[in-house]
């Protein structure tokens, strides 16, 4: 039993070390993460930790969190899954507490408000950015275009987003059987 | 104390519905928790939404749950971030728990890899959509247009981290706008 709250520890830490250093989003943890679980701790063999990518990239939810729950669910269970998720999110989780909290208070100031006013259009663009890095690789034939303008029509005309990609994931599924 | 318990019930559900559709992480996260938030509840204003995907950029960890954390926060102040962040993470947990069990034994799941690989424009739309609509209130001016334009470039063709993009736009507002 001392063993298993050991590992869980290990891992809870590991992640929460992981979490407290990666700027930028989700899929910049998942080299990370694979360094410390397969490599260095080597809990996961490379081969099952590749092909638990596909899955873990399809999955909802964020990225970063399906991957630590994969990883610690595959060395120490369900515990280990709720330690790797608790690690990785928890970083995250308290400085953007901190930050909003003083966000929240300063946000009258004209000099906040000033640079606010020109981050606004910076995340415009990152957005737009993450569009185009993502469609490079995912329109890559008629169809998946023709779905891709769909989408962008039938959200603006007010369909609920989940409807859309629920529908295109079914379609998905239809057109092969 | 009542309605407190009731709101933070809302957001739990709401970030819950959130955290299961949101296919492929962070950036597609933007336009569904946007309808919750903004369109549906109306917790959020517009700019509001946006300068907390701002913040959610600059901050460490997976930007999904720094979004639930500020959104959260907002909301329902301390509680509502803890609330908004187990209801967001919560769908993908179960989801993987569920799934790494059988993973191993049915290593290919080919009827999950079909849906997704369906589902994957629809997210390009999905994403696309929620910058047309996030820079409804962003680019108001010239000013804002340029620097959308060249952090657009930047971050198209360099490897400029988007945290030193978002911190240089913020400085080039303070000059702009303040001084």
């Amino acid at each position: 039993m001392r063993g298993r709250s050991s590992i869980l520890w290990q891992l809870f830490v590991s992640l929460l070390r992981i979490g407290a250093f990666t700027f930028g989003g989700g899929y910049v943890m998942i080299p990370l993460i694979k360094h410390e679980v397969v490599d260095r701790r080597r809990w996961i063999s490379q081969e099952d930790f590749m092909d638990s990518l596909a899955v873990i990239q399809s999955a909802p939810g964020p990225i970063a969190v399906n991957t630590a729950a994969f990883a610690g669910f595959r060395v120490c269970g369900t515990w280990g899954a709720l330690a790797a998720v608790a690690g990785a999110a928890l970083p995250s989780y308290v400085v953007m507490l901190l930050v909003a909290a003083v966000f929240s208070a300063s946000v009258d100031h004209p000099a906040v408000a000033a640079i606010l006013r020109g981050v606004r259009p910076a995340v415009v663009a990152l957005i737009l950015a993450a569009a185009v890095r993502l469609g490079e690789r995912v329109l890559v034939d008629a169809p998946s275009m023709v779905w891709f303008v769909g989408s962008v029509v039938a959200i603006v005309a007010g369909i609920q987003p989940i409807l859309v990609l629920v529908a295109a994931g079914v379609w998905g599924v239809g057109r092969r059987y | 104390m009542r309605e407190v318990s009731k709101l933070l019930l809302e957001l739990f559900l709401c970030m819950l519905k959130v955290g299961a559709f949101s296919f492929g992480g962070g950036y597609c996260m933007i336009p569904l928790l946007r309808a919750e938030v903004v369109d549906r509840y109306g917790w959020l204003s517009g700019s509001e939404f946006v300068d907390v995907i701002a913040v959610a950029e600059m901050t460490p960890g997976p930007i999904a749950v720094n979004l639930a954390t500020f959104a959260g926060y907002k909301v329902a102040g301390v509680w509502g971030s803890m609330v908004a962040t187990c209801g967001v993470i919560l769908p993908s947990l179960l989801l993987m728990i569920l799934v790494s069990g059988l993973f191993f034994r049915y290593k290919r799941l080919p009827i999950l890899q079909l849906f997704f690989r369906g589902v994957r424009p629809a997210i390009v739309g999905l994403i696309a959509v929620a910058a047309l609509v996030v820079s409804r209130v962003s680019m108001v001016d010239s000013p804002t247009f340029v620097i959308g334009s060249v952090v657009l470039i930047l971050a198209l063709g360099t490897s400029v981290h988007p945290v030193i993009l978002i911190a240089g736009a913020g400085v080039s507002g303070l000059l702009i706008y303040y001084w």
